[in-house]
């Protein structure tokens, strides 16, 4: 009897890798150390190497999703955008508007004892210790392509578990109709939102209920086999990759399931230019940005932006 | 003056002593505003009469107040003013209290009129919410400044605001904490009262 394995079709395929690889896997890191001496890359990938906890190992390891088996951390060498990119260019205003300095301010974000608030229309309202909700989750790895309204993208193996187990774990009351979702708050670590201060923190994201179910929307906890780091959202966010990266918040400490949709942060500050939906769509410029074209971070060259992000096969059902 | 719970901008707690000044009860309401500059665009945010003035500079704060025999208060003043005689945290009292002063609500929900919720136990209103308001001081560190920022020489190009908005949260009502702005810039979420020297 032959074994059929079932690849999704949001799976991005081995033969397109963006970018000539950079990236090292730990085996191939560690394997390599002899001949490659300790560089300055060395030093700083073999901490967040060695951080790859217990629950993760545990976790990886027993996960059965058939996006798992096809997207198994070690096979995904050259395909994602290399992590010194991803972990260096951030847009996290929480911590100033400077891309390339986010990594470094927001290194001070308190990630121990990390709760997050469950409110709204629930059987039971409560909050949530992060370590413990994790080890309930079954984890699994999914590479997603990132688009930012900003018009650069990435391709980035997140690792997680989809939004509806969570969702199921919440246990919402059947009136709820969208997921309201909030960033943490406290200026004097993140000083993005004291400088900034007549933004409306904090951070505000939301979904409906039939986006949040879909497959593809997803929990991340971790990328590239270790936990998340503070500026790509740690310890916990979202990722919904047929949106732009806005609507995927980050350090969420807030779930409220609510009737409406929820005014986000984005069309508190420009309702005219961020709708809720926020679905990429070529064909739909922003104020400040033309949608028709990407470029991969590490890449010269534009691209062109696919609806949904390449993703409509999937989820144009929920808008058409 | 100051408080160790906020940032590096806000410590060490100091003393400052104060000449004698007297200070408005109240934010400076568009209609009153408006005899002054009458072509002035309301922001829909605060767009009653009474309403607090908004989208104003430093300069038209400043203007303004000239106008009116006084100036804006200068950081200390405002200070001593908003934490009130028991000289609580907020001005509404010693912890965050979203029913006494207009903050911590959705960013549509806007501003109240400029007598709205109880006076603080100095008789001034809303010195905790509503708008952020504009105050005399260039920015500088109070260490910086000799821990006597009276002098208020310009050593940055940002003007200190202060009290918050209707939807900051309790942390940016609290009135020891300091916040910093470019003088030419002009929101909807900011105005001012005035204060004047008694002789």
């Amino acid at each position: 009897m032959s074994r059929i394995k079932i690849t999704p079709a949001w799976d991005i395929p081995e033969n397109n890798a963006t970018l000539e690889e950079v990236y090292l896997n730990r085996r191939k890191f560690l394997g390599g150390m002899g001949k490659l001496g300790i560089n300055a890359l060395a030093l700083y990938m073999l901490p967040n190497m060695l951080t790859l906890s217990k629950v993760f190992a545990a976790n990886l390891s027993s996960a059965k999703s058939p996006s798992q088996e096809k997207n198994n951390f070690m096979d995904l060498q050259g395909k994602s955008t290399p992590e010194t990119l991803v972990s260096r260019y951030n847009n996290f205003y929480e911590f100033g508007t400077n891309k390339s300095n986010i990594w470094l301010l927001s290194k001070e974000l308190p990630l121990e004892n990390w709760t997050i608030k469950v409110s709204g229309l629930v059987n039971k309202g409560r909050t949530l210790d992060f370590e413990k909700l994790i080890k309930k989750m079954p984890l699994e790895q999914r590479v997603y392509r990132l688009r930012c309204v900003e018009t650069w993208s990435a391709i980035i193996p997140w690792l997680g578990f989809p939004l509806r187990e969570l969702v199921k774990v919440l246990d919402p009351l059947s009136t709820a109709r969208y997921i309201k979702f909030k960033t943490f708050i406290d200026p004097n670590i993140a000083h993005g939102q004291k400088d900034r201060f007549w933004e409306p923190w904090p951070y505000v994201e939301g979904l409906s209920m039939a986006e949040a179910m879909h497959d593809l929307s997803f929990v991340a906890v971790g990328m590239y086999g270790h936990k998340l780091h503070p500026q790509n959202g740690a310890p916990i966010r979202l990722v919904v990759p047929w949106k732009y990266g806005f609507k995927s918040i980050k350090s969420i400490n807030s779930i409220e399931f609510v009737k409406n949709p929820p005014k986000t942060f984005w069309q508190s500050i420009s309702p005219l230019e961020y709708d809720f939906s926020a679905n990429v769509d070529p064909g739909v410029p922003y104020a400040r940005w033309d949608q028709r074209f990407e470029i991969l971070l590490g890449k010269t060259k534009n691209e062109k932006t696919k609806l949904f992000n390449g993703y409509a096969p999937q989820v144009a059902q929920l808008y058409f | 003056m100051g408080t160790e719970e906020g940032t590096k901008i806000e410590r060490p707690v100091h003393k400052v002593y104060l000449k004698e000044y007297k200070i408005s009860r109240f934010e400076v309401s568009n209609l009153e505003f408006e005899k002054f500059q009458p072509n002035h665009k309301r922001s829909a945010s605060s767009a009653c009469d009474q309403c607090p003035v908004t989208m104003v500079t430093w300069f038209d704060a400043s203007s303004y107040c000239k106008y009116k025999m006084g100036r804006l208060p200068i950081e200390a003043e405002w200070e001593k003013a908003a934490t009130g005689p028991a000289g609580y945290s907020y001005s509404f009292g010693a912890n965050p209290d979203p029913t006494k002063g207009n903050y911590g609500r959705e960013f549509q929900s806007g501003t109240k009129p400029v007598d709205s919720f109880q006076p603080n136990g100095f008789g001034l209103y809303n010195m905790s919410g509503n708008v952020w308001e504009w105050v005399n001081d260039w920015f500088d560190f109070y260490a910086a400044a000799g821990l006597d920022n009276l002098k208020n020489q310009q050593t940055s190009n940002e003007k200190i605001l202060r009290g918050g908005s209707w939807y900051n949260l309790a942390y940016y009502v609290n009135s020891k904490m300091r916040f910093k702005l470019n003088p030419y810039m002009k929101l909807n979420s900011i105005g001012f009262r005035c204060a004047w020297d008694v002789q």
